[in-house]
């Protein structure tokens, strides 16, 4: 192996820690891309940009609600679960917490792409 | 040639270490680099999540989840299969462990609140609606008629054997008021038994945390505004406390342009207009400050002030007024933060 074999694999193990060590340590807190994350019994069914407009069903076995994402928040403007609850609970965006469908064990929550909640800056909120 | 495959292998080492990088430290490892487990789920008619930090956070949270569930199918009043069900639904039974716990602690808190704190409300709940969504203005006949079956006085419970029996026909127990905090005292011990240090519970808004975060920090709990679901009246820093409100915001229907919440008075069998929006505990003990959150707020500013300086040591509150005021008590001075005007009572 000659001297500039052994420069090159020093270069390219340098760069390899360098961007390990920038992906591993970069702010995750700013400029993260969130989500509308809907979850029915703890597991995902769908989740939409905040960024982006969409209109969204989500059925499952307990019912139907429709989920409006718009602006940057998401509302449920539409559900069929006897107390219409969750349709006046107030929307969600970057400020993150989460509208509840007790009747259909639905949560809409805001994450971000690596799943971690976004709830104002607190661990939690009593209620 | 030998040169072109070594290239090639340290651009994938390249390659995968940013992968290694983007992928990583996702849910399983804290900033810390702790080992993290956390669940939602739902329960007791409520949205629940627990958090732990250590190295046995799965397997914490997993004896968590179930502890909850067995709770839940012990103590909900709902399920004609409960243990209190069956109780309620052949006229007294045999309470558990668990139910025997709680009983005590129901019938303390009763002498401590001046009956404030009623385990016998479930048929005033009932007449009202409260128990499942069927909400309706009761007569006053119909509540005069009703209101003899809350009386505790009128049930007979024996610690040792834990036999519950009722003299008139018609009255039913449930926990309601104290499960939550009770549960989340018990995922808290759960926790603790596994070797966590650090971690944090909420029941449906009834907040518990274990600990200090792994970062050395208090937890940062956001006190909800009682008029505005969306926003905070304030923020507690936290470590081993249960923080949990009562408000009448959490039910209530409305009927003729009037707003009846859930928090019943036992002696008036209306619910609580003691000019109270909510009502905060913060405690060590997830039982008392469930408790003491409802029958605070159905004394009232005064009484429930003056409750508070006999028991300072044991407890501090944060009460929301209907003319907006935010009065917090004196041990939370430095806890508490908010951009909103509050008054710090002694």
């Amino acid at each position: 192996m000659r001297k500039k074999d052994i420069l090159l694999i020093l270069i390219l193990l340098g760069a390899a820690g360098l961007l390990w060590a920038a992906l591993s340590f970069a702010p995750k807190t700013s400029g993260d891309t969130l989500y509308a994350v809907a979850k029915i019994d703890g597991k995902e069914a769908g989740r939409w940009l905040l960024g982006e407009d969409a209109e969204a069903d989500i059925d499952s076995a307990y019912g139907h609600n429709h989920l409006s994402v718009r602006g940057g928040e998401a509302v449920m403007t539409e559900a069929d679960c006897p107390d219409g609850y969750c349709m006046e609970q107030h929307a969600i965006g970057l400020n993150g917490g989460s509208i509840i469908c007790l009747p259909h064990h639905l949560v809409i929550e805001i994450r971000t792409e690596d799943g971690r909640k976004t709830d104002g800056g607190v661990d939690g909120v009593a209620k | 040639m030998r040169r072109n495959i070594l290239i090639w292998l340290l651009a994938a080492a390249l390659f995968l270490a940013g992968c290694g990088g983007a992928a990583g430290n996702r849910t399983e490892k804290a900033d810390s680099g702790e080992e993290s487990a956390s669940r939602d789920f739902f329960a007791m008619d409520t949205y629940m999540s627990v958090l732990a930090y250590g190295e046995n956070a799965g397997k914490a949270v997993e004896k968590a989840v179930q502890e909850v569930n067995r709770l839940d199918s012990l103590l909900s009043a709902g399920d004609p299969d409960s243990e209190v069900g069956m109780i309620n639904g052949n006229g007294g039974g045999v309470l558990s462990e668990d139910g025997r716990v709680l009983m005590e602690r129901s019938l303390s808190l009763a002498a401590e609140t001046d009956g404030r704190f009623d385990v016998c409300i479930y048929p005033l709940v009932e007449l009202w609606g409260f128990t499942g969504q069927h909400y309706r203005l009761p007569g006053s006949g119909e509540i005069s008629a009703v209101l003899p079956l809350t009386d505790p006085a009128g049930m007979t419970f024996d610690r040792n054997t834990g036999e519950v029996s009722f003299s008139k026909e018609g009255m039913m127990i449930d926990f309601g008021g104290i499960a939550k905090g009770y549960t989340s005292s018990r995922i808290i011990d759960i926790f603790r038994e596994n070797g966590i240090g650090s971690g944090l519970v909420s029941l449906g808004g009834n907040i518990q945390a274990l600990g200090r975060k792994p970062d050395g920090s208090m937890w940062k709990i956001g006190i909800q505004d009682p008029e505005d679901s969306a926003a905070m009246i304030g923020v507690l820093e936290i470590s081993d406390k249960a923080v949990i409100t009562s408000g009448g915001y959490e039910r209530f229907f409305e009927e003729n342009g009037n707003v009846y919440h859930h928090i019943l008075d036992p002696e008036t069998g209306y619910p609580a207009d003691s000019g109270l929006l909510s009502v905060t505990i913060v405690c060590t003990d997830g039982t008392e400050a469930d408790g003491l959150s409802t029958s605070l707020f159905i004394m009232g500013k005064e009484e429930a002030l003056r409750f508070w300086r006999e028991r300072s040591e044991t407890f501090d509150v944060i009460l929301v007024t209907d003319q907006r005021e935010i009065i917090v008590t004196e041990g939370l001075r430095d806890s508490f933060s908010s951009s909103l005007p509050f008054e710090i009572v002694q």
